[in-house]
This record gives C-alpha cells, structure tokens and sequence, in this order.
C-alpha cells in the first residue's frame, strides 16, 4: 500500500525508509515506510506473524533491520544501540524489576541519567500521582495487581519524557473489565501528556477505541493505514474488511447500461456506481451487518428476500443470519428488543440495504 | 565482550586443554609418536582382563542401580508435591554426601568384622559370616551407592515429564493399574531409563574411589591400574595411554546419551 | 500431579505397594551410611564399635586435637574457598557471554567450557598430574586450586546458564530502552537477579572443591594433603576412628549445603 498524508498535522518524530528484515529466507519485514508524528496514538494492528512485533523492536533496537533506514527526530538511529535512542518501552509482562521497590523502579530511568536526589524524589511522586498509585512507592512490583503493575510501568515511561513510547500489547495479560477501564485511562494520559505513543495490538477493538491512526499489518507489509474509521468503514482490500468488525463479502459484477456502470451482486442488489471496477474484472462488495436492516412486512422494494437461518443473541445487540438461496447468507446486527422472541428460525424476512454503505474490494 | 570470554578460555586452554595435549603425546611417547603403548595394552592379557571386570562391574552396578532406583522415582512422581520435597531430601543427601564418608560407612558395615557381619555372627553363629568387602559384592554395593541419586533424578524426570492425563484416560477407559503401568508409564519412561542408564555407565567405567576402597586386589578396574602405573611401575606412557583408552569409551557413551531424548546429563543437579 | 489430600487413593493397589516397599527399602540403603556413621563418631574408644557403648565426645576432641588432620582441614578449606572464588568469576562471566552476546561459533564454545565435566576424572588427575609435575606445580596451593577450578567450574557454567535462561529478557530490555548502557544493566539488574544462582553455584562448587578426592590425591604430595587424600590413605591403610567424627562433621557440611541450596533454589523460583 502506498503512503497516506499523516493524519494528524504535527511534525514528524519517527520515520521508516523501506525497513525490511529477513529471517533466513523468511521475510518478517518487508519494505516499510511509516512515518509517526509527534503527540500521536499509532496503533500497529495485525495478527500474530504480520510483522507487528517485529517492527516494534526493531524501533527499540533489539533486532537489527536486514535493510532500510530509520530515523528519529531527523536523526538516523538505525546504527544507533538501544540504549542511545531515548524511548520508553511498556511490556505485556510489565517487566518492572522484582528486586527493586515501586520507587527505584520509576527512579531507573532518572539515575542513569544522573538526576540529582531531590529531583528523582519530586518527579517519582509527580508521576506516581499522574497514574493515581500516590501511596505505593515503597513497595515490590509483586505486592501489586496486575492493573497496578501496568501502571506502575507507565509511569516508569512517562517520568523521563522520552520522545517515543512503545507498548508491547500491554493490555494483553488483563481481563476484558480491566482491559478496557486501561484502555481509557491510557488514551487519557496521551490526550492530557501529548506523548506520542506506538502501540501494538492484535485485538481491533482496542485498536479502534484507542488509536489517532492506525496501521494494519498483514505478512510483513501494510496493508492499510489510517484513521480508525476509515479502516472500518472504508477498507481498502479484502484482508482489512475482514479483520477488522463483522462484515458481509458478496461477489459483484459490473455491466455498463447506457453510460451508466452498474453493479449487480450474488446477493441480488443491484446499483449504479461509475468507480466500479470495468466489465469482466471480477470483484467483490461489503457491507457492514449493522448496515443492513430487518423487515417483516412493508420491506422497500429493493429489499432483499430471505429466510431466518441463526439467531445469536448477544446482549444488547443481535445478529441474524439471512439465507438468500444460492447459498448466499448476510449477517444482520440491530439492537435487541423484546420483540426479537417473535423471530424464529425459518421466518420469512427481507434485508434492505443502502447502496451508499457498500464497500468495492478489489482483487 | 571480549572482557566476559577471553579470562575463561584462556584459563581452559592452559590449564585444561594443554594438560590433555601432554597427556595424548605421554601416550604416544617414549620415543615420542610410538604405538608401542598401546601395542602393550593389547598383547598382555591382564589388560583385556582389566577392561573386562571395568565392564562387567559397571554392567552389574547400572543393573542395580536401574532396579533399585526405578521404584524410588516411581514412588516419587506419585507423590503429593510437599511430600516430594521431603523425600527427595533422603536422595540428595548422599547425591552431595563426600564419596570417602560413604566408603568409610560401608568398610565398616560390610568388613569381615563389621556391623553386618557381626550381626550374622550373633545370631547364626561365627560360620555365617559372609565376605561382603574387598570383592566384587563391596564394589557394586558402593557404586550403586553412588549412582543411585543420578539414576532417579534421571528417571523422575521423565516420569514427571509424563502428561497426567493419558493415565486418566486410560483408567476411564477401564485399564487397570498393572496394565496403565506397562502400557503407558513404563514405555513413555524409555528414554529417561536409558538416559539414566547411559550416565550409570559413563560414571561407572571411570570410578576410580569405590574400587580402590571397597575392591578386590586381585579384581581391579582401569582407573586402579592408571594409579597402578603411575605409582608403583612409574610407566607413565602406559597409564596414559589406559586413559585415552577410558576418554574413548566415555566419549561413545557420552556420545550415545546426547542422542536420547530427554538424555540432559545437567539435570541431575535439581 | 496434583493430589488432594496427604494419602491418595491408589496408594492402596497392590502395585503402588509393591513399589513403595521397594522405595523405602532403597531410601534406607541411601541414608544407611549417614545412619551408622553418626553413632560410631561419638564412641569413646580408638576402635569402631556400633552400637557404641557409651557416648562420648572422645574422637571429636581427637580430630581437632590432631594437628596433621586439622592441617589438612585447612588446607582444603583454603582450596575450596580459592577455587569456589575463581570458578565463579570465570563460570558466570563466560555463562554471562554465552546466554546474552551473540558470536560465531557458541555452541563449539559452551561444548569446550563444559568439556572438563565429560572428561573421567582420572583422566584429568593424570592429565593434571604430568602437566603440574613438568612445573613443578605439584604439591602446592596453586596447583591445586587450579585443578580444582577445572573441575568444578563446568557446574557453575551449568547453574549459572539456568539461572539466566530464567531472568526474563524483558527486564534486561526494559533497562536498555531507558537508556541504562551493558554494563549498568549487568551490574543494576542481571547481577541483583542471578545472586541467588551465584550462591547455588558457589555452595555447589565449594562442596565439591572441599570433598574432590582423585585429581587432589594423584596432584599433592606429603607436605601438602587435602582432608581428602589423607581421609583416603587413612582408609587405605590403617582406618582411623577419627574417620567417623569426621564424616559426620562431612555429612552435617553436606546436608547444610543441601538444605541451603534447596531453600536458595525455592526463593528464586
């Protein structure tokens, strides 16, 4: 995928030049360019083997690039060893030392940057504070929760002000609850602090809630990068409209009628849209489940007739599967009313949908 | 990187690795780059009878060791985790317990007037006293002593190693607890017995305390007579030459256990 | 395997019986010496009698009375004490560069570093005893605290490269992003994590330097013996009952390492 112009209009603090890297004859990076800009939430999203992690260290300077340049505030940092590069790293693990207290945890960065006394003491409350653990500083990352514990490895980040944080799925070994109380707390400290943050994920969701952009990996490359919304509601290839959120791939045609390209799909719609893809090119539509509505009698007339086939009732929302014939089912989601109970498998409905909501997929 | 490497291989080449090096041109020495060492070793037939009780008492004692400490591991996997630990106390203590404190207890439990013997006395009489040390029956009572713990820690290992639930399974599918044992746990313990075995083999064929303690004169092993040439005979290019013989034998052995599976000669330290 | 309950069930089928007969049977053979070694030590006679008639602290009194005994309890304290030192230095730093550097050619490096351990240790008693004698080395502190760095050291490598394989990388990382050079992360945070390893590796290699028989028997000399060598000419020749004190005091030594190392080993985990 080629570049997109930054999201956000601030300047740049992280760049990639065509960073590849080679295992052997396995390729985990293959040709990136990504440019982070300054005081942003950068998610890299991608299942596990899309290179995702991979390029985080090779960020932090725990793997060497096989080729390509990486540059830092303008400066080439890819020779440049770890320790040189001033970043702040969070871990799933947490990795806070286990032999140091809460206070020497946070203080470690400060030390080997040879703060005096007084300032370590004032900046370790400052930033204990921040994260809302004021009274924890003197004991051992073990007597702490999971939750805390993360939080605690924020703070060690956040108190030396380093120009890039890097976070290593760090909600990853957090129950759901927790997991998405962290998530809001951390968008909280990045909206309040402005530190730029790279995060790493493979749960969506939690890219879509937290991120400013987000960069879809697949098979070491990107796929597509983005706003959150624009990757769900404008994907650009197959792979993204299915990793990301629930959707319904249908295989199209397009036929040109009278200066008017049209498009017809397995499903039965039928629209007029001139960027469609040239007669003879075979091609496929989406369309997002929530997108798609239910009707028992009174259906529009392009609505699209089916029956009940599964019912999932998750809470506070429900999804249908419609049978079309031809063995071409939709996914339907609406919020669950009492009615629902009224629905039963083999319920003769019809599906309408808005052709403004579909999606061309190429290839 | 160079500060973490250099001391210590500096310190093995000259202090280790010379050493050998003087030890392969000792044996092929006297003149130097002679046979005539080893050309010895196989013309007279003590030697061939040397190498041939270092076989059969380390055969006799992995024996041993195999069907005395198969049962200890065995017991030991079956056991609470607590009661684990505390157990495994009675196989550690003698895993660190010096090899001469072990000799000197058994002079003097299996000597002609020694605790075993002179019990025997008291109560069959002075004509059943049995000759227990300075024999073959003292030697593979010692080294059984000593590889005990390396033979359980080995075998244990291995039968924790096993999953629990096949044993489940195959006692919800109605085995029985003789046929589970010889079913499951016995050929899923192979490779952990023929590692321990192979370790027994490799410890055996190169003792050199026990033998000389607890054996025979007449009934000897290789390394008694490496001391023998280097003491009594002062032939010193035959005593090496008898070592290089032991270093082949180990290396094959040692060789063979790198290729069991599970055969991790560092385990016996836990 | 877990088990509620202090006595399982199937402690009750006739092979778990069987099995436990056998066991107990060997776990007295196993502590047999231990066993007997202890009552003889406090017989009050200059012979071996057990039961011993009355107790007495007789040979104990004798041992550290004995001058040529307690010099040899000496000079292989100073041996031990030595050796343990050096393997140590040697074995973790070497441990150290094998588990975190990356370079040509480790895994021929680590065979050679933990070779001595594959070598019988006759062999290396001979080896070291042609070599030290043609420097003239025999006989003296040097010579044996080298032999026995020799031997000892492969285990420290061993429990020293455990001990690393278990520090979560992680940590060393996280200490390197911000901005804490090779150096002071081995000094802040692997050392800090390896003590306890460093200690196991040390009492290991102190026992075993302190017990080491065959290369120190074939390497001293009249003026210079381990307690060792004398215990084995002891038993050679003439079997002194102060033998008995001191194996016990041997084994209580044993056992305190033991024990040491396996609460070390608990506190790590």
């Amino acid at each position: 995928m080629a570049h997109q112009p930054a999201a956000t209009g601030h300047g740049e603090i992280l760049r990639f030049e065509a960073v590849t890297k080679r295992y052997g004859g396995v390729v985990a990076l293959a040709g990136i360019d990504l440019t982070v800009n300054k005081g942003e939430f950068l998610t890299l999203l991608g299942p596990s083997g899309s290179g995702k992690t991979t390029l985080l260290n090779v960020i932090a300077g725990t793997i060497a690039p096989s080729s390509g340049r990486l540059w830092l505030k303008g400066r080439d940092i890819t020779d440049v060893p770890s320790s040189q590069r001033g970043l702040g790293m969070v871990f799933q693990n947490y990795a806070l030392f286990p032999h140091m207290t809460i206070f020497e945890n946070v203080a470690f960065a400060l030390r080997v940057r040879r703060m005096s006394q007084d300032q370590i003491a004032r900046k370790v409350a400052e930033v204990l504070e921040i994260v809302s653990l004021p009274h924890v500083a003197q004991r051992r990352p073990r007597e702490l929760s999971g939750g805390q514990q993360q939080r605690i490895a924020i703070a060690r980040c956040l108190v030396y002000n380093p120009d890039l944080i890097l976070m290593d799925e760090p909600l990853g070994a957090l129950d759901k609850k927790l997991r998405e109380q962290l998530q809001l707390e951390i968008k909280r400290l990045h909206a309040n602090l402005g530190v730029t943050i790279l995060y790493v994920t493979h749960d969506q969701e939690e890219a879509l809630v937290m991120s400013d952009r987000v960069c879809l990996m697949n098979a070491g490359q990107i796929e597509q990068l983005g706003r959150p919304h624009e990757l769900y509601f404008r994907p650009a290839t197959m792979f993204s409209a299915d990793f990301l959120g629930e959707s319904n791939i249908v295989p199209a045609a397009s036929r040109d009628e009278g200066g008017v390209r049209m498009v017809a799909t397995a499903a039965g719609m039928r629209f007029a849209c001139h960027d469609a893809p040239p007669p003879g090119e075979s091609f496929s539509i989406m369309i997002r489940p929530e997108n798609l509505t239910l009707h028992r009698a009174e259906a529009p007339a392009d609505a699209l007739p089916g029956v009940v086939d599964e019912i999932i009732f998750s809470g506070g929302t429900t999804r249908l599967r419609i049978a079309l014939g031809d063995g071409i089912r939709l996914s339907v989601t609406r919020l669950t009313s009492k009615d629902d109970r009224e629905i039963d498998r083999g319920l003769a409905v019809s599906v309408g949908w808005s052709p403004r909501d579909i999606v061309i997929l190429r290839g | 990187m160079v500060v973490f490497l250099v001391p210590t291989v500096a310190f093995l080449c000259i202090s280790f690795l010379v050493p050998l090096v003087v030890l392969v041109t000792t044996s092929f020495g006297e003149p130097l780059w002679t046979l005539k060492n080893y050309a010895e070793l196989v013309s007279r037939p003590l030697y061939f009878i040397v190498f041939r009780n270092t076989l059969e008492i380390s055969l006799l004692s992995t024996a041993f060791t195999l069907l005395a400490g198969y049962p200890v591991a065995y017991h030991l996997a079956r056991q609470s985790e607590r009661r684990r630990a505390l157990l495994i106390i009675l196989v550690l203590l003698p895993f660190w317990t010096s090899i001469l404190v072990k000799s000197f207890a058994f002079t003097v439990l299996l000597g002609q007037n020694g605790i075993i013997n002179t019990f025997l006395a008291s109560a069959l009489g002075e004509q059943a006293r049995v000759p227990l040390l300075f024999n073959r029956v003292g030697v593979v009572i010692g080294m059984a002593h000593f590889l005990l713990p390396f033979m359980i820690f080995t075998v244990l290992a291995s039968l924790l190693n096993q999953n629990p639930d096949l044993r489940k399974a195959a006692e919800i599918m109605g085995s029985g607890r003789i046929r589970i044992f010889c079913r499951i746990t016995l050929p899923l313990s192979m490779p952990g017995v023929l590692a321990g075995s192979l370790l027994c083999m490799i410890l055996s064929m190169g003792m050199f305390i026990t033998p000389a303690l607890l054996g025979g004169r007449g009934d000897i092993m290789i390394s008694n007579l490496v001391d023998f040439h280097v003491r009594e005979t002062l032939d010193w290019n035959v005593a090496a030459a008898l070592a290089m013989c032991l270093i082949g034998i180990t290396a094959i052995l040692t060789f063979m256990l790198s290729r069991v599976r599970g055969g991790q000669l560092f385990d016996t330290a836990h | 395997m877990i088990q509620p309950g202090p006595r399982p069930a199937r402690s009750k089928s006739p092979l778990s019986s069987a099995v436990a007969i056998v066991a107990w049977f060997t776990y007295g053979f196993l502590i047999l010496p231990s066993l007997i070694i202890i009552p003889i030590s406090f017989g009050d006679k200059d012979e071996l009698i057990f039961p011993p008639e009355s107790f007495s602290l007789y040979l104990y009194r004798k041992y550290f009375t004995e001058s040529n005994w307690i010099d040899a309890t000496l000079e292989s304290l100073k041996v031990a004490v030595l050796s343990t030192g050096l393997s140590l230095l040697l074995g973790v730093s070497v441990a150290y560069a094998l588990s975190r550097l990356e370079f040509r050619g480790k895994k021929v490096l680590t065979l050679f570093v933990l070779s001595p351990m594959f070598v019988p240790s006759i062999v290396l008693a001979l080896a070291l005893y042609l070599y030290l004698g043609s420097a003239r080395l025999t006989g003296t502190t040097l010579g044996m605290t080298v032999s026995h760095t020799i031997v000892t050291m492969p285990f420290v490598v061993v429990t020293a490269l455990a001990g690393l394989r278990h520090i979560d990388r992680n940590l060393e990382i996280a200490a390197t992003v911000m901005g804490a050079g090779r150096m002071m992360v081995l000094r802040t945070v692997t050392l800090p994590l390896l003590r306890p390893t460093i200690l196991v590796g040390g009492l290991f290699a102190f026992l075993m330097s302190f017990d080491e028989v065959v290369v120190s028997y074939f390497i001293s000399n009249v003026r210079q013996q381990t307690l060792p060598v004398k215990m084995y000419s002891s038993i050679h020749w003439e079997i002194s009952p102060v033998l008995a004190a001191i194996s016990s005091l041997l084994t209580l030594l044993s056992l305190a390492i033991c024990l040491a190392t396996i609460a070390l080993r608990k506190r790590s985990a």
